[in-house]
């Protein structure tokens, strides 16, 4: 009885089951059915996060529909984040509830191994760094399949053919990471059976098998038996014997458990080469003859190496030169003799090309054949496609040039013929455009088509460029949207052939169309930031060159390591996604560096009275830089560079500017620094101009004065064009003068009166640059323009203009390895605001007048000294020390520079490669300092010449330069103290081009 | 021994019961479907819940009788999808619109009537012009294997087989059924 009432218990529940089932609704039933919410939920969370909100297209209040639930998930998915997207959909009173569940991309964190890996063969760490290997150290989750397969196939090298593999995954919800574990049951290993050899190895069996690591029982691993066998057999090959093969085969047997094998052991003979008959280098005869770089002496090998020999010889005009090539095999020894036979050697007496249409002129350059250069078959075939080219191009398309080559008598000994070359030229008709015809086409109109063709009615017709433009046409509809479109053209060349009427027909394909962008991969940065650089929105065409000139513009805003846009398919056939895909950089930027620096300077000496005297300095230099970038997601970034240079302790360019005599002591101290402080904003205004906030702090050694200075700019900058850029800016700054070494009696009185200046200045300058590199260009312009400002009615101490111009150009050297001629002009003008200043004597004490007040000296127009231009050194005239150019006005009676109010530089210079690393150059450069504007005389410029060496690094070359001054005047010194006492020059290391 | 059988079958009753109230009650209050889910990413492309049932329902993929129909019908799509990759690339010759029509016709025959070919297309997401999309990519591939296997019939499928295997290795594909469906 209790069982019976058990038994309608459980007959019950069957029922009660069977009648709750029916509630569970099947897909067709929700659809139709309008939304009644909408839920994401990411990782068992609710989310509303507006980047997976905005993606979804299933509406509440609209009617569900699978094409949106499958756009949804695309949607979500393509983002990125997610390692799976489900949509759960439940009926509720007002419709259907739907639910989508958010799986974050897991990476895997850890690989686990179970199962049996206690046998021969399987590491499990050797297993992990397979995996790694291919997939990194995270791969996603997602990727357990081909990781899967991955290990299949290693554990198949291993000898494991058999092996079954269960990837399982274990998720944290906490950290969105996983440890991938694989289940490993190995199967049995294969094992070798027998081992047949088939040929005469040149070693016994036993060693043959010892090398191979080869024996029956051993496990059968196919890559490391190709690994010996390889190795083997490059060992053959180094001793010569090129044609030494190996090859195995297997067959299975015992379901794979056993692989017998059988090698086929071909030793070869050994092989030597010789080119015999008339001389050949042996350098140029194993250049042709590649069979040891090749490894193998077949005969299409040998073949080809005698039709190369043949080739050479011709092109030096040995017309009927042959090198048949014989092997000779006997006692295990294969030699291979080239029998080289030059003949005669041809030499072009005239080249005659027959007058046409088309001026001798216009492609005499172009040709390859000379008079009385040696005559060669393959330059004729290539001076008769330029000339056809030639004719072609001005519309003669059946144009016939037919070469005829006559040799005249040769010389007594044969040795040499002169030849008359031929050219003859049967023009044909010249055919011209005459309609071009545009049919297919109604989202662009045929004139609009027609202006962007190369061909117009009246130019001469050429058909390829008929297929230019229809290519062109293409990327126009393309650039449109028109991704598929396709244009057929006929040319259309009337009977006679004096005329073609093109006719393009365009099939222009659906208009694709950008419905959503969505973004990926950006943790710091802002969508907006992103979104800005788009040359396109949703509702536009999907334009070819918009999609990608968004994608140069967000990869140079610099805060990826990569971006990728894909178009991604769309249910709508004519819409597509545009998926960005970015990998940020790190944030953190931090750059740091050393090296040397060694110039001439000017000192003062004890000896001779404290005259200037010029001393080589080598300082080791530093620097460290960091960076922010990307603040708040704007691309907004902030930098700290700082710089040092340590001088020796005995140095004169500290203290008195006195060069020590004797018993000095060594050691280094800081002597130049300077720190920089850089706030970027991108897009200032949400403009497009660039706007910079700069604070500084530096101290530099100059000549005849070191100064300390500190000041705060704010910049704006504006790329017009690629090439053509504007700043604008203002700076306020304050500068001290320290260890002025100009005898008071020499300074002007404005550096007596302001030892500290404070300068409150505007400026403005222009740049045109299309340098292929900043660095280390090889062809290109820059042109600058630069103007300043500074006046007392925008709290300046001393007000004054001052403008600079430069000229830079550079031209790689035709038909040279990148030898590159370079020059470079640079003008300087300035001129300061008069005002009036108190006279002070050589102590600094004021000059009284008879009245006993302070004589003032009005209209004083100099600027203060660290604002005037100062030449000589490693970047302006090299052979002169830093500073030490100068007119006799603008050098002190001591012999150190003052400066002017006007500078005049030029540089020539060709820079030789020598290797990829190592270049030299030859170098003149000529200028000089006026006192002022009014002054420059370009008779007074003084010029050196040199050479230097240029070592190349990734970061830039690095100099030394050597110059020599092409003159000598009274004032000029001779180096004193260097082992580079080569009279009159001056040496410099430093980094980077001079210009 | 007997008591003992009987006390457990009124308990095995008993608990039956108790949990089909418990889930018939659940059933009957909202009850979640899986309406879709993504299955595979083959070359950045989606495999989803929905495509597979659509292959099925439309008779486009016939899965055997044995094993898991959603694995077999996967694993066709998925060397479905690496096919069309490598066919794109090489652009073999497009069908007429009277071809693609003709397929058309023969998906829509399975059907007893045009409301079962819409309400299968419905729930697959999927209209006619996608339908159309996919048949036309279906028949590129015919003409492409056609084009590059035009061997002997006995070396053909495994000549396939091989170059498959092959746009598996090289391509990346990601497999969400495999790690638990």
């Amino acid at each position: 009885m209790q069982r019976r009432s058990s038994l309608a218990g459980a007959a019950a529940a069957l029922l009660t089951l069977a009648t709750a089932l029916p509630a569970r609704a099947e897909i067709g039933d929700y659809l139709g059915k309008p939304v009644a919410s909408v839920r994401l939920v990411l990782d068992g969370r609710d989310t509303t996060d507006p980047a997976f909100v905005q993606v979804v297209e299933t509406r509440v209040g609209r009617p569900l529909s699978m094409m949106e639930v499958r756009e949804s998930i695309t949607h979500l998915f393509s983002l990125g984040r997610f390692e799976n997207v489900q949509v759960d959909a439940s009926m509720v009173a007002a419709g259907v509830a739907l639910r989508y569940d958010l799986s974050p991309v897991h990476l895997v964190s850890k690989i686990e191994f179970t199962g049996k890996l206690n046998v021969p063969g399987i590491d499990t760490g050797d297993l992990r760094r397979v995996v790694t290997s291919r997939y990194g150290g995270a791969p996603p989750v997602g990727r357990a399949g081909d990781v899967s397969a991955l290990l299949a196939d290693t554990l198949r090298q291993r000898g494991y053919r058999q092996a079954v593999l269960k990837p399982r995954a274990e998720l944290s919800r906490e950290s969105e990471q996983a440890v991938l574990i694989f289940d490993i049951d190995p199967g049995p290993r294969t094992v070798i059976g027998s081992i047949e050899i088939v040929g005469m190895p040149t070693v016994s069996r036993a060693e043959l098998l010892d090398r191979l690591d080869l024996g029956p029982g051993k496990p059968y691993e196919p890559d490391t038996l190709d690994a010996r066998i390889t190795s083997y057999v490059d060992s053959r090959h180094q001793r010569g014997y090129y044609e030494a093969r190996v090859t195995p085969t297997v067959t299975f047997a015992d379901a794979e458990r056993v692989a017998n094998l059988t090698l086929m052991v071909a030793p070869g003979p050994h092989v030597s080469v010789k080119c015999v008959g008339d001389p050949l280098p042996d350098d140029v005869c194993t250049e042709l003859v590649p069979i040891e770089r090749e490894g193998s002496a077949d005969e299409d090998l040998l073949e080809d190496s005698s039709n190369r020999i043949e080739e050479y010889l011709r092109g030096q005009g040995y017309r009927e030169a042959t090198a048949p090539h014989t092997r000779k095999e006997a006692d295990g020894e294969l030699l291979i003799t080239f029998a080289v036979h030059k003949g005669p050697q041809y030499r072009i007496a005239n080249l005659e090309i027959s007058e046409g249409s088309i001026p001798r002129a216009d492609f005499q350059s172009a040709l390859r054949l000379r008079t009385a250069a040696p005559f060669s078959s393959a330059s004729l075939d290539a001076d008769v496609a330029t000339v056809e080219s030639v004719y072609r191009r001005q519309g003669f398309r059946a144009v016939q040039v037919r070469p005829t080559v006559e040799p005249l008598a040769s010389n007594a000994g044969g040795t040499q013929v002169p030849v008359v070359v031929r050219i003859t030229v049967v023009e044909g008709v010249r055919t011209v455009v005459g309609d071009l015809r545009i049919e297919g086409n109604s989202s662009v109109s045929a004139d609009v088509l027609r202006e962007g063709l190369q061909l117009q009615p009246g130019a001469p017709f050429f058909e390829p460029q008929l297929q230019n433009d229809r290519n062109a046409i293409a990327l126009r509809y393309a650039n449109l949207g028109f991704r598929t479109v396709t244009v057929d053209v006929v040319p259309g060349v009337s009977d006679d052939g004096t005329q073609a009427n093109p006719m393009f027909t365009i099939r222009e394909g659906p208009r694709l169309l950008l419905d959503h962008v969505l973004i990926s991969g950006n943790v710091r940065t802002s969508a907006d930031t992103i979104e800005r650089e788009l040359q396109l929105k949703p509702g536009d065409p999907l334009g070819l060159a918009a999609v990608n000139e968004s994608k140069r513009r967000i990869s140079a805003l610099g805060l990826f390591r990569s971006v990728e846009l894909t178009e991604l398919r769309h249910n709508a056939e004519d819409q597509r996604d545009l998926l960005i895909t970015v990998e940020e950089a790190p944030p953190t930027t931090v750059g740091y560096g050393g090296g040397l620096e060694g110039r001439l300077r000017v000192v003062r000496t004890e000896q001779d009275g404290g005259v200037a005297s010029e001393k080589f300095e080598v300082a080791p230099r530093a620097f460290f830089e960091i960076g922010r970038r990307n603040l708040f997601g704007k691309n907004r970034s902030v930098n700290l560079s700082t710089s040092v240079s340590l001088y020796p302790k005995d140095s004169p360019f500290f203290g008195n500017q006195v060069a020590p005599t004797a018993g000095t002591t060594g050691g280094f101290a800081f002597a130049e620094y300077r720190v920089q402080g850089t706030f970027r904003e991108p897009r200032l205004f949400d403009t497009a101009a660039v706007g910079l906030l700069t604070g500084t702090i530096e101290r530099q050694i100059r000549s005849s004065f070191n100064l300390a200075r500190r000041g705060v700019g704010a910049q704006v900058a504006r790329q017009l064009t690629r090439s053509i850029s504007l700043t604008g800016g203002y700076q306020i700054q304050r500068t001290e003068l320290l260890d002025v070494s100009i005898d008071p009696a020499d300074q002007p009185l404005i550096d007596r009166a302001f030892t500290q200046v404070r300068l409150s200045s505007f400026s403005a300058s222009g740049s045109y640059n299309t340098r292929d590199d900043a660095l280390d260009p090889s062809t290109g312009e820059y042109l600058s323009a630069n103007g300043q400002i500074a006046a007392r009615a925008i709290g300046s101490e001393i007000g004054f203009v001052k403008s600079s111009f430069m000229a830079q150009a550079f031209r790689t050297v035709p038909h040279t390895r990148r030898v590159v001629l370079a020059g470079n002009a640079r003008l300087g003008l300035a001129t300061g605001f008069p005002r009036d200043v108190p006279v002070t004597d050589a102590q600094g004490n004021p000059v009284l007048d008879a009245n006993g007040q302070q004589i003032v000296q009005q209209g004083v127009r100099d600027l203060p000294q660290a604002e005037r231009f100062f030449a000589g050194g490693d970047s302006t005239v090299r052979g002169f020390a830093l500073d030490r150019l100068g007119t006799a006005d603008t050098i002190s009676q001591d012999g150190f520079p003052i400066g002017g109010n006007a500078l005049v530089i030029f540089n020539g210079e060709v820079r030789v490669p020598l290797f990829s690393f190592l270049g030299v150059v030859a170098f003149i450069d000529t200028g000089n300092v006026f006192v002022h504007a009014v002054d420059v005389d370009l008779g007074q410029l003084r010029s050196a010449v040199g050479y230097g060496v240029r070592v190349k690094t990734p970061v830039g070359p690095i100099r030394i330069d050597w110059g020599y001054k092409m003159d000598t005047r009274d004032g000029d010194l001779a180096r004193p103290d260097s082992f580079l006492a080569l009279g009159g020059s001056a040496v410099y290391l430093s980094f980077g081009q001079a210009f | 021994m007997r008591l003992r059988i009987a006390n457990c079958g009124l308990w095995i009753g008993r608990t039956a019961l108790g949990c089909a109230l418990t889930l018939g009650a659940g059933a009957g209050a909202a009850h979640a479907e899986v309406v879709d889910r993504v299955l595979a990413v083959v070359g950045g492309e989606l495999i989803m819940l929905s495509d597979v049932n659509a292959a099925r329902d439309l008779g486009l993929v016939m899965p055997g009788s044995v094993g898991d129909p959603i694995r077999e019908v996967l694993s066709r799509l998925i060397d479905r999808e690496l096919q069309v990759t490598e066919v794109e690339r090489y652009a073999p010759r497009e069908p007429t619109s009277e071809e693609v029509d003709a397929e058309v016709r023969i998906v829509r025959t399975r059907f007893a009537s045009q409301e079962a070919f819409d309400a299968v297309l419905a729930r697959s997401g999927i209209d006619l012009q996608r339908l159309r999309e996919r048949l036309r990519e279906d028949l590129r591939i015919r003409v492409y294997l056609d084009q590059r296997f035009s061997t002997a019939a006995d070396r053909r499928q495994r000549l396939i087989d091989e170059w498959i295997a092959g746009l598996r290795r090289r391509t990346p594909t990601i497999d969400l059924y495999l790690l638990g469906g």
